[in-house]
This record gives C-alpha cells, sequence and structure tokens, in this order.
C-alpha cells in the first residue's frame, strides 16, 4: 500500500534533507561551529565584563599601600589568587593618617598558605582590622552581620569548604562560619579572618620556618593598607605625597583606579578580539554556505524543473529552498548550542582559572538569554544564506530545461 | 477545442540574427486527439512543448487552453492551470530522485490546495501502469521503462484534460516502447488529449495523426 500523509512543503524539504545526508550534515556542521562559537565567545565576553565589574565593586578602596617592589604581587592577588605574602611596618597606619587627603585606611595582613588538604589550589588568608576595615567589613556583614569571631573563617566561593565545615592552617583547625558569594577575583580563592586571628596564624607559619621576610620585632607587621582618598583630593599629589613622606620605608602605592584601568583595557582587547573573530566566523559561515547553496543549486536544477512541470509556482520553490535551509541551520545551531552549553557550564570554573582575569559566571538568566539569542542569531544564518539562492532558484526554475541530452 | 494555438512564435537570437524556433505554429487539439509531432533535431518540439505548457513566453501567437490564455495569467495562476490541467512528461528521467515512487506520483495533487487523499487514484494509476509493486522503492532502483511509467502515472494523478510528452520513448526497447505508446493511446480514447513528439516512425501508427516539424513550422503529414 502507498504510505499516507500530506506532502507539504515542510515534509517535502524535511524528505529532502534526509535523502542526502551527506550533504544536510555537512551545512548544519557549519551552524553548529558558528553557534559555538558564537555562544562560547559572548559567555566568555560576558564572563570577563562581568568579573571586571565585580572586582570594581570589591575592591571598595582608592589606593593601597604596599611593600616598594610589591605593586604586582598585590595585583596578582587581588585578581587572580596568586597567594603572596609582604610585610610593612604596623606603626605607618598612624603615621598615614597624618597625610593630607586621607579619610580612612585599615591595614590587612596576607598570608600565602600551605596547599592544605580541603583545596586544589593555594589559597591566600586575608586578615583585615575589625575596627578600621571599610571594605571588608561591610561585604561581610551581609552574611555575618555580628562580624568574624577569634578563631573563625569565612571563605571565598571557590574554597572548598562549606559552613560548618573546619579548614587546617599552620597546624591549627579553623571552623568555617561564612562563604561569600563568587566576585570573579582572587577573593573567590582567599580565606577573611580578622587580624588577631591573622597574628595567630602568622606566627604559626613563622614557627613551621616558612617565612623570611616577616620583621620579627614588629609584632604589628601588616601586608598592605587600604586607603580612601578624601573625596576631590588629587590622587597623583597623594601618591607623590606618600612616596616622599615614606621614602626610608619603601614603600608603593597601587592606585585601584590603574588596576581597574589596566584590567579594563586588557579585558578591552580581549574583548575586541573576540567580536573581531566572531565576526569574522559570521561573514565566513554565510559565505560558505551561500557557496554550498548555490553549488547545490546548480546540481538541483533539473529537479526543480520538475517541480515546476509538475505545476509548483515560482514562491513555491523558492520557499522550499528557505525552508530546507531554516531546518538545517536550526539542527546544526541547536547541536552547537547544545554542545557550548556542556562544555561551558562543566568546565567554567577552569576557565575561570587559567584565563588569569577576573571572571565570573553571569547569572542563569542571563547565561539563558544569551544561548536564545545566540541560537536564533545562528538559526537565521543559514535562510540568510540561501535567501539570494532562493530568489534566484525561484526566478530561474523553470521546466524549459528539459532539452534532448539533458 | 481544448488546446488551440495560434501563429505562435519564439524566436531566439543566434550570433547576430534573430532566427524563429517556433514558427507561426496553429494547432488544436480536442478530446481523445492523440497527435504526434516528429522532426529533426533542432526544428523546434520542445520549444513548441515548452510554449504549450506555458514555460516559456511566445513572441507572437496565443495558446488557449480551455479557453483560457495561458500567458496573460500569473505565474501562481499559470501554475495552478498547468497542475490541474496539463501533465508534462518531460524529456529524460523527470522522477525525483529523493521520494519512492508512490510519493511522486501523489506529489502534483499536493502542491496546490486540495480536499481528499490522492493515495487510492495513485494506487489505480500504477497498477493500471504495472508498477504498483515498486510504490515503496525509490528511483535508483528502477528500469528506464519502469521510471518512464512513474512519469505517466503521475502526469495524471490530477486528470489533465491535456497529455503533452517530450520524446517518452527515447531511451526505451520495443517491448517497452510499444507498451508506453499503447497506454497513451489508451489514455486519449478515455477522453484526454494527448501531444508526443516522438523520433520513432513506429510510434505513429497509434496517433490519430501525425505532425511534422520542420525549421520551426508545424504542418501535416
Ligand atoms: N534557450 C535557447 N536559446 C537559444 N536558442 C535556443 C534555446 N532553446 C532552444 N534553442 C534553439 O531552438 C531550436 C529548437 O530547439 P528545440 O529544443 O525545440 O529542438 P527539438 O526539436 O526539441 O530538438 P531535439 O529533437 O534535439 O530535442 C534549436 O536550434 C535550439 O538551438
Ligand atoms: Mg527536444
Amino acid at each position: 500500500m502507498l504510505p499516507a500523509g500530506r506532502l507539504t512543503l515542510f515534509r517535502i524539504a524535511i524528505i529532502n534533507i534526509l535523502r542526502r545526508p551527506a550533504r544536510s550534515l555537512c551545512l548544519a556542521g557549519v551552524v553548529a561551529l558558528l553557534a559555538f562559537v558564537l555562544i562560547g565567545g559572548s559567555l566568555l565576553a560576558n564572563s570577563l565584563s562581568n568579573g571586571a565589574a565585580n572586582m570594581a565593586d570589591r575592591l571598595g578602596a582608592d589606593a593601597l599601600i604596599v611593600p616598594a617592589g610589591y605593586e604586582y604581587d598585590v595585583e596578582g592577588a587581588l585578581l587572580r589568587g596568586e597567594p603572596s605574602s609582604f610585610y610593612l611596618s604596623g606603626d605607618l597606619v598612624y603615621r598615614l593618617m597624618q597625610l593630607a587627603g586621607i579619610k580612612q585606611a585599615s591595614p590587612q595582613l596576607f598570608i600565602a598558605t600551605f596547599a592544605s588538604s580541603h583545596c586544589s589550589f593555594p589559597v591566600q588568608m586575608i586578615g583585615y582590622d575589625p575596627q578600621t576595615d571599610f571594605v571588608i567589613v561591610p561585604w561581610l556583614s551581609q552574611s555575618l552581620p555580628a562580624g568574624l569571631p577569634d578563631g573563625e573563617v569565612v571563605v571565598g566561593s571557590s574554597i572548598k569548604g562549606m559552613v560548618g565545615d573546619t579548614l587546617m592552617f599552620f597546624g591549627r583547625d579553623y571552623p568555617v562560619v561564612g562563604k561569600l558569594e563568587a566576585t570573579g577575583t582572587g577573593f573567590d580563592t582567599s580565606v577573611f579572618v580578622n587580624m588577631t586571628t591573622a597574628r595567630v596564624a602568622l606566627g604559626d607559619y613563622v614557627k613551621l620556618g616558612g617565612l623570611m621576610n616577616v620583621p620579627s620585632d614588629d609584632a604589628n607587621a601588616v601586608s598592605s593598607i587600604t586607603v580612601q582618598i578624601e573625596p576631590g583630593y588629587d590622587r597623583a599629589t597623594f601618591t607623590r605625597s606618600v612616596r616622599a613622606g615614606f621614602r626610608d620605608e619603601g614603600v608603593g602605592v597601587v592606585l585601584t583606579q590603574r588596576l581597574i584601568g589596566s584590567v579594563s583595557s586588557g579585558l578591552d582587547v580581549l574583548l575586541g578580539i573576540i567580536v573581531v573573530l566572531i565576526s569574522f566566523l559570521w561573514i565566513l559561515s554565510i559565505g560558505v554556505l551561500a557557496l554550498l547553496f548555490t553549488l547545490s543549486l546548480g546540481e538541483r536544477r533539473r529537479e526543480f524543473a520538475v517541480f515546476r512541470a509538475l505545476g509548483a509556482a515560482r514562491h513555491q520553490i523558492a520557499l522550499l529552498v528557505l525552508i530546507e535551509s531554516a531546518l538545517i541551520s536550526l539542527g546544526g545551531a541547536l547541536v552547537g548550542t547544545a554542545l557550548v552549553s556542556l562544555v561551558y557550564l562543566s568546565f567554567s570554573p577552569l576557565i575561570g582559572i587559567s584565563i588569569e582575569m577576573p571572571y565570573l559566571q553571569p547569572a542563569a538568566p542571563v547565561i539563558a538569554l544569551l544561548l536564545v539569542v545566540g541560537l536564533l542569531a545562528s538559526s537565521v544564518t543559514g535562510p540568510l544564506a540561501a535567501l539570494f539562492t532562493a530568489l534566484k532558484t525561484g526566478r530561474q526554475a523553470t521546466a524549459s530545461l528539459f532539452k534532448a541530452g539533458e | 477545442m481544448l488546446l488551440v494555438a495560434r501563429h505562435l512564435t519564439k524566436r531566439y537570437r543566434r550570433a547576430t540574427s534573430d532566427f524563429a524556433a517556433v514558427d507561426q505554429v496553429d494547432l488544436e487539439l480536442g478530446e481523445k486527439d492523440f497527435f504526434c509531432i516528429t522532426g529533426h533535431s533542432g526544428s523546434g518540439k520542445s520549444t513548441l512543448l515548452n510554449l504549450i505548457a506555458g514555460f516559456l513566453a511566445p513572441d507572437e501567437g496565443t495558446v488557449l487552453l480551455d479557453g483560457e490564455k495561458l500567458s496573460a495569467l500569473d505565474d501562481v495562476a499559470a501554475s495552478y492551470l498547468r497542475n490541474t490541467q496539463i501533465g508534462y512528461i518531460p524529456q529524460g528521467s523527470g522522477v525525483l530522485a529523493n521520494f519512492t515512487v508512490g510519493d511522486n506520483v501523489r506529489l502534483p495533487f499536493y502542491l496546490h490546495r486540495r480536499m481528499g487523499d490522492p493515495a487510492q487514484r495513485a494506487q489505480t494509476l500504477l497498477e493500471q501502469m504495472g508498477i504498483a509493486h515498486l510504490a515503496n522503492q525509490y528511483p535508483a532502483q528502477l528500469s528506464g521503462g519502469e521510471l518512464r511509467r512513474v512519469s505517466i502515472a503521475r502526469a495524471l494523478i490530477n486528470k489533465p484534460c491535456l497529455l503533452l510528452a517530450d520524446e517518452p520513448t527515447s531511451d526505451l526497447d520495443p517491448d517497452a516502447r510499444e507498451a508506453v505508446m499503447e497506454l497513451f493511446s489508451a489514455i486519449a480514447r478515455a477522453g484526454t488529449a494527448v501531444l508526443v513528439v516522438t523520433h520513432e516512425q513506429e510510434n505513429l501508427r497509434h496517433a490519430t495523426r501525425h505532425l511534422i516539424m520542420a525549421s520551426g513550422r508545424l504542418s501535416g503529414a
């Protein structure tokens, strides 16, 4: 018996696609690749600008005072979570407060810890001073309104430890009492303690023989001083007066604006590359698809002439070409989108670590939106590339092709 | 008269001068007529069929199909007319390779909006052509004679009043050729006007009339 089912243009298109698997897969593959790069690039770009924006929020201070020569290390610690230990004399804070243009200043103590069994990467311990701090306290207060008690830690989002767990540093156990949301900065691989706790940990570290550059005579040693400058006070003047006033101590000044600027200019370059890459690939794939469609039009002239002879109108043939290209490109786009989602969602943390820039996965609705937009954008490539061919086919398709010898 | 062609002329430009591939052709075809056209290669036979089917616009003259002037219609209307009134059997293999024999035969029914299901009629036509057992095969698996029968069955699915065939037996062996011509003859007797272009003299005895094409001019034998 004959198979049933109406032979609509849609059904005809599907039959044509399935009966030419090699051609269809080839075309769909181009679109899948496009969807992959398009969505992957947008996700990456989004995660990076998200990370940069978050870093600006998180840094909170206008300037960081560090030992001279350690400017790059503090950047590494803040941006990339590269643990480092460096120290300044503790009474610097009080002398600094005398300088003109300073609104607030608060010391922090950094300790690069050994990789403990809880962590797959090195961890930076950051001790802050609850009395003077204006950067970390407001942030911690969201999860820990009562403040951080001695001997307890709050961990960054990437640290493998939950509230209630215990982390061990230098042979001492520290209960985890809070976990922070992801920031895309070095804070994600840091643990936070108050200054008292930090001094205990530093003592343990020195006892274990880990540190050489702690001033042994200075019980108040700190690593960096976060500074808030008076609104309107010139930053360059501030930098100059710090360098002049503390020439003998050897201090360096890191302006966070510059830090953010260098990150965002690095980011701009990267985003530019991503945009160029995506545009290039987009144009390339439209070109390749258009070429493939045009080539296949040549070999399908006779097929379309048969349709004409059977009474198909020109617009029906154009529509058939468009439907075929739309279905193929939707299929390819779906596969590419599925693949890139899989790769992105399972490797996002790894990407974040290896890219060495502030990197923060966007919120789920943003990811979903990017996926949908990317899916649509790559799905239209096929019909867009086929449009010219379709119109031309519709115009040319004529049964008068049937001549002797053809 | 079902088909009336008057002063039909189609000119092509070759090198610097125009020449008429079809030149002032007059032709009338009614129900049950079975005309055969012969002529040398290049004499304009295919061009004439294409003009009658409306694939080509004439430079001069008119084609009236059932009183309707084909060249005056827009593409959709002309396509619809072709789909319903004309069964066209193209030169060479005009069977669509991606579709089964059954789907090839059903296809013209679905090209324009219609109620109902052509499956029964397709089945009957395939039986009449003696290829019902091939309904679910793909064209690549069929012989030349079988493919030609698929083309004929497909041309008849919408019950056309005019059947046009361009050299339908050129690549068939004598037995298959005889069978195809007998089919046309039977179709014509059943009421359809049939116009066949052919090279084989043996085919002419089936026709009710023999016309000769020479340098674009059509004349009775
Ligand atoms: N598109 C075209 N442009 C220019 N000349 C054409 C075109 N189509 C056909 N011709 C010319 O018109 C003439 C008639 O062609 P046609 O195809 O009708 O011949 P025919 O009688 O069917 O020949 P055959 O028996 O070989 O099929 C030929 O000389 C051919 O070269
Ligand atoms: Mg011919």
